[in-house]
């Protein structure tokens, strides 16, 4: 075990913070539609341009070939800079990228990384289905090959940016005969195909990038598929522990500055006495303190991944404890935030709407990509060796 | 570059304090026998003390040029950790903490310490502005180290008066109350905050230890017995608790560390990592202890399963290795910026 700080590693921290201060986006993100879109691309162009995208991608697809701590002292000095995170280009560089290097063809290879790098598309996933959600191999979009084609018919749900998006990975049924994992197939679906709806889907936040996709004979071409037809769910199984994973440092780091905001606020704001300093209270103050150690520990966390990262090519079951503590560490920060305004957050105003966005967008986070309690059971038979049992 | 996982040199350290342990100290030594009787009584005899100096583990972390085997904090941690497991006696980290601090200071204690002929206790104040103080495991012992604050205070035995036994929670251990002599000297003590945080590296991990074992027999327990003609692990209720308690141990294993190889390469944020090593620790043995008992089921109520075991020991580690006045000044006080990012 150790730590050190190569000179390598202080000089591309050092380089990264300088060319973060001139080019960090500084007007704010908008949270919706087209002009989301052209925000979170132009600011992935502009981080190409300057040499930095795909910090840990192989050089031959445009990436920089550097090494998982690289691509961490990357979203620490981001976080620092407070430059935007996530965003409808989460997709496209944390697991749909990911997924193509490893399990891509030479050619999907070559057509989709640089774009995804350039900040020229945007990706969104197209895995659960009204009726296939915990139950993802239960999925019954269905495709049948047609020549050169294979043709899908059905529905995928909770897609965020599937409005916004130009590409979908999308697993669809392609042998009902088979056994439940064994039928699937990873495909890349043009969202600008011909037979494609998209239905908005309102939130309890009020963010609105959630969608309803319909397939009605959407005709795609053989050549997209990623990995062998029927061999879908080992693909997708590569996609989720990317996105269980090394996809969870920028989140991890963006966490960790909110709570420094908030340990910030507690200093500003009143407390429940309403004369002293929230912070002077005992047991803001053994929150605050909990809370602080626990986004610590997250953080050494994302250590202990990039440690693993180092020595496996692909992310294993391991990433669901990680991702299972960011989300129910999120949603207590915020909630945490939401008590310490108190009165104030009842109202919607301009000081604080981000605070209660976050608080209501929060909930989603222990439900997509994967609900907690199916985290728990892969954690309980995966990692622990458990029996499998009943639902 | 950051590693937090054993390497090759590493594991075979886990895995020799680890046979040791399982041969010597396995936590079914604490059973109590059809007679209700122990195996083994509490605390360290002479006879074990002796073979445990004459595993190096006194000086494992020593300058070699003191004499020491010159290896890390790391590898005192993972000694550390097995030693939770098994729910030895805190004396030996204490012991190991000692030497440093003698080695610190240039004390001539430091040969003696290493080679097991002194034999150091810990003991805690009972609240910060008492003289009295709990010793743990201190029969036998020839120096008592204090720390208050991260400040470390190693007193000779005899400082120690109205020495009376108490019964302990975590009967594993003696437990007796004494109070330090009005004006009292200690024999050797630290200016700084080098051996306090040591302290509290050693005890994070034994607590860490302490998590790692329950859940590893839960988990166990959990795969065996049969219930409604299945294995009681295949029922969600049983297994997400078991995801929890590893979600826990990680958490405490990365955080315990992290923090470790924060104090070995002098990291600024030291202290700030080792007050969290601390909660994450104490927070993951403490609830790991208890839903263990509670997988179990009626033998975890039992004195005859080792589940009780971690509950208690996770008590009384909870009380050592940082008090909660240190923790909540380092871990409120500290700015944003030494932590954000690693330089």
């Amino acid at each position: 075990m150790q730590l050190s700080h190569t000179p390598e590693e202080e000089q591309f921290r050092a380089e990264v913070r300088a060319w973060l201060r001139a080019n960090v986006p500084r007007g704010k993100r908008p949270r919706t539609g087209l002009a989301l879109r052209e925000y979170d691309l132009e600011w992935q162009r502009r981080q190409y341009e300057g040499g930095w995208a795909g910090i840990s991608w192989p050089r031959e697809y445009g990436g920089r070939g550097l090494s998982l701590m690289q691509q961490v002292i990357w979203y620490e000095e981001c976080a620092a800079a407070h430059a935007p995170v996530g965003g409808s280009t989460f997709v496209a560089l944390s697991h749909a990228g990911p997924t193509l290097i490893v399990c891509g063809t030479e050619e999907q290879k070559r057509f989709h990384l640089p774009k995804i790098l350039k900040g020229e598309a945007v990706w969104c996933q197209g895995f659960s289905e009204p009726n296939a959600g915990s139950d993802l191999a239960g999925l019954k979009t269905r495709a049948h090959v047609e020549g050169e084609h294979l043709v899908v018919n059905g529905s995928k749900i909770w897609t965020s940016y599937a409005a916004l998006a130009d590409w979908q990975e999308l697993l669809v049924r392609t042998d009902p005969g088979a056994q439940r994992h064994k039928g699937l197939t990873w495909v890349i679906c043009d969202m600008h195909a011909p037979g494609i709806t998209i239905r908005k889907i309102p939130t309890m936040s009020g963010t609105g990038n959630l969608c309803q996709v319909f397939y009605d004979d959407v005709r795609l071409p053989l050549a997209n598929v990623v990995g062998e037809v029927n061999g879908g769910w080992d693909v997708s199984m590569t996609t989720l522990g990317f996105e269980r994973g090394t996809a969870f440092i920028a989140h991890q780091i963006h966490l960790a500055s909110t709570l420094e905001k908030l340990h910030v606020m507690a200093r500003d704001l009143r407390g429940p006495d309403g004369r002293r300093p929230a912070i002077e209270d005992g047991a803001v103050a053994d929150q605050l303190l909990n809370l602080r150690a626990e986004v610590a520990a997250l953080r050494a966390m994302t250590y202990l991944s990039v440690s693993r990262g180092a020595r496996q090519a692909v992310p294993g079951p391991e990433g669901n404890i990680i991702a299972l503590c960011y989300a129910e560490l999120s949603q207590r920060i915020y909630a945490f935030a939401v008590e310490l305004l108190g009165n104030e957050a009842l109202e919607m105003h301009d000081e604080n709407p981000d605070w209660l966005t976050d608080y209501l967008d929060a909930f989603k986070n222990t439900i997509a990509g994967g609900t907690s309690e199916i985290r728990r059971n892969v954690i309980g038979e995966r990692l622990l060796g458990l029996p499998r049992g009943g639902r | 570059m950051i590693d937090l996982l054993a390497s090759e040199a590493e594991q075979q350290i886990i895995d020799s304090v680890a046979g040791f342990l399982a041969e010597k100290f396995p936590v079914t030594r604490l059973r109590p026998g059809s007679d209700g009787e122990r195996r083994m009584e509490a605390g360290l005899s002479a006879e074990h003390w002796r073979d445990i100096a004459s595993l190096g583990w006194f000086g494992l972390g020593i300058p070699e040029e003191q004499g020491g085997a010159g290896d890390t904090v790391i590898a005192e941690m993972l000694v550390a950790r097995e030693i939770g497991r098994c729910a030895v006696s805190p004396s030996i980290a204490a012991t190991i903490a000692a030497g440093h601090l003698a080695a610190l200071a240039g004390s001539e204690l430091l040969a003696g310490l290493m080679a097991g002929e002194h034999r150091v206790a810990g003991a805690i104040r009972l609240h910060a502005a008492s003289d009295e103080f709990h010793l743990i495991d201190a029969r036998g012992a020839d120096y008592i180290l204090v720390v208050d604050g991260m400040q470390a205070r190693l007193y000779d035995a005899a400082a120690f008066a109205d020495v009376r036994r108490v019964i302990s929670l975590d009967d594993a251990v003696i437990l007796e109350r004494a109070h330090l002599a009005a004006g009292a000297r200690p024999t050797v003590q630290d200016a700084g905050s080098n051996i306090g945080r040591r302290v509290s590296l050693y005890n994070s991990a034994q607590l860490l230890g302490v998590a790692e074992a329950a859940l590893k027999l839960a988990v166990e327990y959990a795969g065996v017995r049969e219930q409604f003609g299945q294995a009681i692990g295949s029922f969600q209720s049983i297994k997400h608790r078991c995801a929890d308690m590893a979600v826990a141990a990680e958490a405490a294993f990365a955080q315990v560390f992290f923090a470790g190889v924060s104090q070995a390469s002098g990291q600024p944020d030291a202290a700030y990592q080792i007050a969290a090593a601390k909660v994450t620790s104490a927070g993951a043995a403490l609830a790991n202890a208890r839903s263990g008992i509670q997988i179990h089921g009626g033998t975890g109520f039992t004195a005859e399963c080792d589940a009780h075991v971690f509950l208690k020991r996770a008590h009384l580690l909870g009380q050592l290795g940082g008090e909660r006045h240190w923790i909540r000044e380092t871990l409120l006080t500290q700015a944003l910026d030494d932590r954000v990012s690693l330089s």
